[in-house]
C-alpha cells in the first residue's frame, strides 16, 4: 500500500529531534486492537521482513512529548482531522482503520485535537488500525540492525509495544520530501 | 567527583564495606561501591512510556542507553539542586541510572553493619 497521495508532503526532520527514538511494534499494536489476526501470531516480528542491514524508513512522530518511530512499511496513509471527518474510525477506499488509543495505552498525555494532529493509518497484512499523533516530524532511515532492544528493566507490557530504541545522531538526519512508498 | 568521608582502616577491611553515600531529596542513602559503575552530571533523560513502576525513561551515554530508575519518586522525594548527578549502578539485568542530588557523594566505610 502507498501513502495516500496529495495528503501532504512531509518535511525534512527537525534537527532538534530527541537523540533516542522509540520504535513501535506496529504489528502488535494493530493486531492487539481487536483486528483479525489472520493466523499470524502477534509475537511474530515484522522486522524479519526486511534485511537488518538495509536501511528501513521510519516515520517519526510525537505523542505528547514522546518521540516514536513507525516503520514506513506499515503505514498506508496520513490524514488530517479535517480529512478524517467527524468519525471515530477512519475509512479509506472502503477500508476501516479502527482507532487505536495509543496515548491511553502508553499513558501519555496527548493533544489529540491540536492543529498539528495527524492520524496515521497502519496496516499489517489484513489487519488495520489508525493512531492519532500529536505531530509528524518526517522520515528517517535506519538499518533495522540499529534498533537496540529495550533494556530488560522495562519489565511491563511495554516490552510488547516497542521494537526497541534507535540512537539518533543528528548528522544522520535525512530529508523526506517525498511520500512513503514512492 | 568523590570525597572521602573517613580515613581507611586496613585492619577492618575484611569485615567492612566501602560505601558511597549520596543524597536524594536531602535524604542520605548509601550503596556499596562495588555496585557503582560511575557518577557523572545528569543529562536530560528521554521518557519512555511504560508501566514498569519507576522505570519511565532512559539516558544515553555515547552508544549506550541506560534505563532510569526514578529513585526520588519511589521515595516520594524530589531531587535537589540545579545540577543533579547521575549515579550509575550495577543491576542483575544491566546497568541503571538514577538521578541524585547535586551534593557530591562521599566514600565511607561500613563495619559490622554500622557505618563509620
Amino acid at each position: 500500500m502507498r501513502l495516500n497521495g496529495g495528503l501532504e508532503r512531509l518535511r525534512r526532520c527537525a534537527s532538534n529531534l530527541a537523540e533516542i527514538l522509540v520504535s513501535i511494534d506496529e504489528m502488535r499494536l494493530v493486531t492487539e486492537n481487536g483486528q483479525e489476526r489472520l493466523g499470524m501470531d502477534v509475537g511474530e516480528s515484522m522486522t524479519g521482513i526486511s534485511s537488518p542491514a538495509l536501511p528501513s524508513r521510519f516515520l517519526i512522530v510525537t505523542l505528547g512529548e514522546r518521540y516514536l518511530a513507525l516503520n514506513a512499511e506499515s503505514i498506508c496513509g496520513l490524514l488530517t482531522l479535517e480529512e478524517m471527518g467527524n468519525v471515530e474510525h477512519p475509512t479509506v477506499h472502503g477500508m476501516v482503520y479502527g482507532a487505536i488509543d495509543l496515548a491511553d495505552r502508553l499513558r501519555v498525555p496527548n493533544d489529540q485535537d491540536g492543529a498539528n494532529t495527524r492520524v496515521v493509518l497502519l496496516a499489517e497484512r489484513e489487519a488495520r488500525g489508525s493512531v492519532r499523533v500529536t505531530t509528524v516530524q518526517g522520515f528517517l532511515e535506519f538499518p533495522l540492525s540499529q534498533i537496540l532492544p529495550l533494556p530488560m528493566q522495562f519489565s511491563g507490557p511495554e516490552r510488547h509495544w516497542y521494537r526497541g530504541m534507535i540512537l539518533f545522531e543528528k548528522k544522520h538526519c535525512v530529508g523526506a520530501e517525498h511520500s512513503v512508498g514512492s | 567527583m568523590l570525597r572521602t568521608g573517613q580515613q581507611h582502616h586496613p585492619e577492618t577491611a575484611r569485615q567492612s564495606w566501602q560505601l558511597l553515600v549520596f543524597s536524594v531529596g536531602g535524604r542520605r542513602l548509601a550503596v556499596k561501591t562495588l555496585e557503582v559503575s560511575g557518577i557523572s552530571q545528569w543529562n536530560e533523560s528521554i521518557p519512555v512510556a511504560g508501566r514498569t513502576p519507576f522505570v519511565t525513561a532512559v539516558v544515553r551515554q555515547g552508544q549506550i542507553v541506560l534505563p532510569v530508575f526514578d529513585l526520588a519518586a519511589s521515595l516520594h522525594l524530589t531531587v535537589q539542586g540545579s545540577s543533579p548527578l547521575c549515579l550509575r549502578v550495577k543491576h542483575p539485568l544491566g546497568k541503571m541510572a538514577m538521578c541524585i542530588d547535586e551534593e557530591i557523594p562521599i566514600l565511607s566505610i561500613s563495619r559490622l553493619g554500622s557505618t563509620v
